[in-house]
């Protein structure tokens, strides 16, 4: 794209010269693809000085989308990136005109997805480059530059390609940016081709003016001739794949086995009203040591935390934590644990004993939730607090031809190789890639010593549940050891698969258990956000509250983009010596949790690696993986 | 992709400037010609012809005025000492100043480095303002972001009207800029006897061959030591088997290829008598290996805009490093260089090797003895009251080649480097610019004991010897190895550059799998590919 881009600057700058030449400048304006040149004569001309700065509008031109109509169907914020900031879209004037407006909520980085497909049709295949203004704006009246990348996905594998942006001056704010396709990056009919804008780099945080809020407006999709290209705003926003989840966001959550589901409970709040319902016995009963009760929210400052509001104890908030620096009189001190998008948060029956006391019968019958801010609860759920797992690795043992299907309550499998036996020990799990009508999945196993055997399906011998997303599927070594005893000689020859509905397993891996830990209030390491090419190092010395923080029972959680999706952490310093922690259990240590967006590695890991006296692990930390990565940011929180 | 990418940013900049000059020399009445208006009222109209041809230059009578008064220097990163913060009063938020101050826990060294610290801060502080009376002009760092100044670059200095006079680049940007005619040629404006052009005690310039003295640096002792990779020895290895010291060989000229070779072939042995080599003359991660040899050689690849991979030079080194790792072998036989770690990290393991104590040679830098804790044994970084070796590592330059010249080979290729600076072609007073950078950058007011300062420079010199003396000494070859400065982008063009179905190019040369010739053959259009993608050509 940036080739491309070039090229097209460079037709752009020749037009404009030979029209400078002819004296026609109506043609120049006609026919220039790109006109950063002469936005910047602009914008030198009409600005009186540098020191009066003043937004400059761009020189109207027809544009495909103008914003004008109000319409905004055709872009949806884009959060699969392990960066992605909540952000909120409106239609607003700006610069004298209408034009879409980002507010970043969260403070990470801002992706607008732009449907290409739906806005063009057919035409979208016609594509060469795509135009934009942009602008950005800051509550205290500042101007910093801010930067980003234009990402394309284009053809029908969505290949993506990028061309950076930037708006650097205030008196070039806004300012025109181009993202060109080249030869292999065209787009395709009907292939979900979208443009997302993303603003990676934003001064005004490090100047202390908070997050940019971004403006763009008049999107101009150009064929190969420069010539516009129309486009029908009113369409909707169609996700392509590249939206879809890769899998349920659990990060910082357990997995709920066995839920009870709160029926009825749905309701919304202003900031700090509370609201909710009378609890049914069934979700009385389940709340019981070890659980946890689930909620499904949103709000926009991301909080949620829930009160039994006539317990015997007293009106007391519950996963509130210290909100804003201001903890909440009478309330234990700790807050609910969050998902990474923050659209689910768990609050655990010891959070709720904490407050209430033991005797759930003296919690009364009435559950409310609250935010500090405008909330909605979508359901409410109570269940067991399982594992949620990390995907195996290349450190895992691949069951060899295990692919097969059945009907609901119908076993199918085959027998185990020696390789799967000798994988199969203490802290190890079985990891089924698989789809079953009702999500559900379990291993069955029909030769064991102790007879035909059911694991992890209904906790019968006290083992749990197996810990499903949907997709993945995971059985302890120790909760088959639980059924069938600790003797793998006597689990039989045969491993089988089952679950409640029609199912499908596509392959079953034998690898050491990697446990995303439940996690809550993150101490955040500042300003830990860096990169490096694979097999290179790259970090920061540990401040003092991360020092602090690094105590037995906390985490040290990554979020990361990686080539191979692994990702583990270098502690150069160490009294030790130089070491790496969690990438080959080179110290017995286990592998790091990870999953392609987040990392975990426990304290415990770290000690096995360097010591238990964190004084000894030297003063920096750093993060590594096997190919180019990036770290977006570090944080050491509370385990469960 | 990356890179490549940074490159072609700046890559069709000439084509284009050619377009604007063009019409721009004529009479011109559009609102796209007030640029070249604004040019002309500088004096600077006429030279936007040459602009345009690649020169930079500008016009002499005008290049030391001070125009509006400000100077800009475009960078994308917060930068202190500035008008801007020295207006505001106050130097505690400059992390300089506030890392400086003393602590009840510093121990009699950090107190003094942290004395000398912040003593070097006052005197950068001072320094805004004696530059501020003295050209009558304020300046200020602008944070355009990385973007915002590849955008800036491309598009204000074509238009003719650069956003700063000066930009902060890195050596992968500067290049292109000054190739395409978007940086001031200093030579057209300097006299004869400007430092820059003579002693470069203060400034250097990045020397293309191109006769042009466009991309700027800060000299320093930091900046001339860092990114080196001597020639680190085992002292005591060479000393137990009678053999010189290569530091005097090199003194003396004889360091060379040849002879070590031959150190290399004596060190290698089986110590021990058990019918298994554990002693060897050679281990060193494939890359240091290659560049070194290629620079001992007077050779490049990547320093132009024609490939030079094929060269006889560049085949001289390629065939050193093929015959050391396959055909150079011990009296009994064995194989001079460690056995290579095809199957692991050997960008880990291939460098520190050498901790073993039973390896002769070995690229060597300071980060690498640091991260192996060699002088700094414990878990406070600054405690150097005992060394984890068993040994003493000596640096030296790296011996020349057949085709290489010891006064001349290069000692460090700066590709890599992100702390250039271009003046901006079109810039209104040029000479300024350069002046106050150069007085930014001299705030040690020529007393160069200051700028280097042992205390600052502590890291280089504790991390790098156990003994003092030595200390000094390797300090002195990594200075010499840095004022010997080449610029070759042969490791910046993609991975994919010098790969095949067969695996690393490279390590296909080392494993005998793929010949000098075949490597040059295989590869050699691929180079001139993507320099020609780089440049626009």
């Amino acid at each position: 794209m940036k080739k491309k881009f070039l090229a097209c600057f460079l037709a752009g700058t020749m037009a404009l010269a030979m029209a400078a030449c002819g004296d026609d400048s109506q043609q120049a304006s006609d026919s220039t693809p790109s006109e950063d040149v002469s936005q910047s004569s602009e914008s030198e001309s009409e600005s009186p000085s540098a020191s009066e700065p003043e937004v400059q509008e761009p020189a109207a031109e027809d544009a495909s989308i103008d914003f004008e109509d109000g319409n905004m169907g055709f872009v949806s914020v884009y959060s699969q990136p392990a960066d992605a900031a909540g952000i909120e879209m409106s239609i607003v004037d700006f610069a004298g005109s209408k034009a879409l407006e980002v507010k970043n909520l969260t403070g990470k980085v801002p992706y607008v997805a732009i449907d290409a497909t739906s806005l063009l049709g057919a035409d979208v295949a016609k594509v060469a480059s795509i135009e934009l203004t942009m602008g950005v704006s800051y509550e205290d009246g500042s101007f910093n530059a801010c930067s980003g990348t234009l990402i394309a996905w284009s053809g029908q594998d969505l290949v993506e390609s990028t061309d950076d942006w930037s708006v650097y001056l205030e008196k070039a704010n806004p300012r025109k940016v181009v993202a060109t396709l080249s030869e292999g990056e065209e787009f395709v009919a009907d292939a979900g081709n979208m443009l997302v804008v993303q603003l990676k780099t934003d001064n005004g945080v490090d100047a202390g003016a908070g997050n940019a809020t971004l403006y763009i407006d008049n999107i101009r999709f150009l064929d190969a001739s420069g010539n516009l290209l129309t486009a029908d705003s009113s369409v909707t926003f169609a996700a392509n794949s590249m939206f879809e989840s890769s899998g349920p966001d659990y990060i910082n959550l357990a997995y709920l086995a066995n839920p009870v589901t709160f029926e009825g409970f749905a309701c919304t709040g202003g900031g700090w009203g509370q609201n909710g319902f009378e609890v049914p016995q069934e979700v009385l009963d389940a709340m019981v040591p070890g659980s946890v009760v689930e909620i499904e929210y949103k709000s926009e400052s991301g909080n949620m935390w829930m009160l039994m509001n006539a317990a015997q104890a007293g009106w007391i908030r519950v996963g509130c934590g210290p909100v804003d620096g201001v903890a909440e009189d009478g309330s234990p001190d700790t807050s609910s644990f969050y998902n990474s998008s923050r659209t689910k948060c768990q609050i655990t029956y010891e959070q709720l004993a904490a407050a209430y006391g033991d005797d759930v019968s003296t919690w009364g019958n009435s559950m409310q939730c609250e935010s500090d801010s405008d909330w909605e609860v979508f359901s409410v759920k109570v269940g067991q607090a399982a594992p949620y797992y990390a995907p195996a690795g290349s450190e895992a043992v691949e069951f060899s031809g295990f692919a097969c299907s059945g009907d609901g309550w119908a076993q199918n499998g085959f027998d185990m190789p020696q390789e799967i036996l000798d994988a199969l020990v203490p802290g190890s799990v079985v990891e089924i890639s698989y789809s079953s009508e009702n999500g559900d999945m379990w291993i069955v196993m029909p030769d064991s010593a102790q007879g035909w055997k059911r694991v992890a399906q209904s906790n019968e011998n006290g083992e749990g549940w197996a810990t499903c997303d949907g997709s993945k599927c995971y059985v302890t070594y120790e909760q088959l050891a639980a059924v069938c005893g600790d003797d793998v000689s006597a689990w039989g020859a045969r491993m089988q698969c089952e679950a409640s509905g029609a199912w499908e397993v596509f392959a079953v891996k034998v690898g050491p258990a990697k446990e995303f830990k439940m996690m809550r209030d993150p101490v955040e390491f500042e300003g830990f956000a860096c990169s490096g090419d694979g097999w290179a190092q790259n970090g920061f010395d540990m401040p003092q509250e991360i020092l602090d923080a690094l105590v037995p029972g906390s985490v040290v959680e990554i979020s990361y983009s990686s080539e191979n999706g692994d990702m583990w952490i270098v502690m150069p310093d160490s009294a030790q010596g130089w070491k790496r922690v969690a990438q080959s259990n080179e110290n017995g240590e286990g592998w790091a949790a990870s999953n392609g967006n987040v990392c975990q590695i426990t304290y415990e890991q770290i000690a096995a690696v360097c010591g238990g006296d964190v004084s000894t692990w030297g003063a920096r930390m750093q993060c590594e993986s096997s190919g180019a990565w990036e770290v977006f940011n570090v944080k050491v929180g509370f385990v469960q | 992709m990356k890179n490549i990418k940074k490159i072609m940013a700046l890559g069709l900049a000439t084509v284009m400037t050619l377009s604007v000059a063009a019409c721009g020399n004529g009479e011109s009445g559009s609102s796209q010609s007030g640029n070249q208006g604004d040019q002309g009222n500088s004096g600077s109209q006429g030279d936007s012809g040459n602009q345009g041809s690649g020169s930079g230059t500008v016009d002499t009578d005008k290049a030391f005025g001070t125009g509006d008064g400000s100077i800009e220097i475009g960078a994308w990163w917060v930068q202190y000492y500035d008008s801007k913060n020295y207006a505001g009063g106050d130097m505690f938020v400059n992390p300089d100043w506030e890392n400086a101050q003393p602590s009840d826990s510093d121990d009699e060294d950090t107190a003094a480095q942290k004395e000398v610290n912040r003593n070097v801060a006052q005197m950068k502080w001072d320094n805004v303002k004696l530059i501020e009376e003295k050209y009558g002009v304020t300046f200020s760092w602008e944070n355009l972001t990385y973007a915002g100044v590849q955008d800036s670059i491309n598009t204000s200095i074509i238009a003719g009207s650069p956003d700063c006079e000066v930009y902060l680049v890195e050596a992968q940007m500067a290049i292109p800029a000054q190739m395409n005619g978007l940086a001031v040629d200093l030579k057209t404006i300097l006299p004869a006897d400007d430092d820059l052009l003579t002693d470069q005690s203060n400034m250097g310039y990045l020397d293309l061959g191109d006769g042009k003295a466009c991309i700027l640096y800060q000299k320093s002792g930091q900046s001339n030591i860092e990114g080196t990779y001597p020639l680190g020895f085992n002292m005591q290895l060479l000393e137990e088997n009678n053999l010189e010291d290569p530091r005097d060989l090199w003194e003396r000229g004889e360091w060379t290829w040849d002879k070590f070779i031959e150190y290399c072939q004596i060190l290698t042995q089986d110590t021990d008598g058990d019918g298994q080599v554990d002693q060897y003359g050679y281990c060193g991660y494939e890359q240091e290996t290659f560049e070194q040899l290629m620079m001992s050689n007077g050779a490049n690849i990547a320093s132009g805009t024609t490939e030079n991979l094929s060269s006889a030079a560049t085949g001289e080194a390629l065939q050193m490093m093929y015959d050391m790792y396959n055909t150079y072998k011990s009296t009994d036989g064995y194989s001079i260089c460690y056995p290579y770690d095809y199957d692991g990290s050997p960008s880990d393991s291939m460098r520190t090797q050498y901790c073993q104590g039973n390896i002769g040679f070995f690229p060597i830098a300071v980060w690498i003895a640091n991260g192996q804790n060699n002088y700094s044994p414990n878990t406070d970084q600054n405690d150097y009251s005992a060394k984890h070796l068993t040994f003493d590592t000596a640096y030296v330059r790296w011996p020349v080649g057949y085709s290489g010249d010891k006064d001349t080979n290069p000692g460090k290729n700066a590709a890599s480097g992100t702390s250039y600076y271009i003046i901006a072609a079109g810039s209104q007073n040029p000479g300024t610019a350069y002046n106050v950078l150069a007085d930014f950058f001299n705030w040690y007011h020529d007393d160069v004991e200051i700028r280097d300062d042992k205390a600052t420079l502590n890291w280089w010199y504790n991390e790098n010897a156990f003994e003092p003396e030595l200390q000094q000494e390797n300090y002195d070859v990594m200075f010499d190895c840095g004022s010997h400065s080449t610029v070759d982008f042969w490791n910046s063009l993609g991975t994919e550059t010098y790969s095949t179905d067969a695996g690393n190019g490279i390590q296909l040369l080392m494993k005998g799998e793929m010949t000098p010739a075949q490597f040059q053959e295989s590869f050699k259009q691929r180079v001139q590919d993507a320099l020609d993608s780089t440049y626009g050509n």
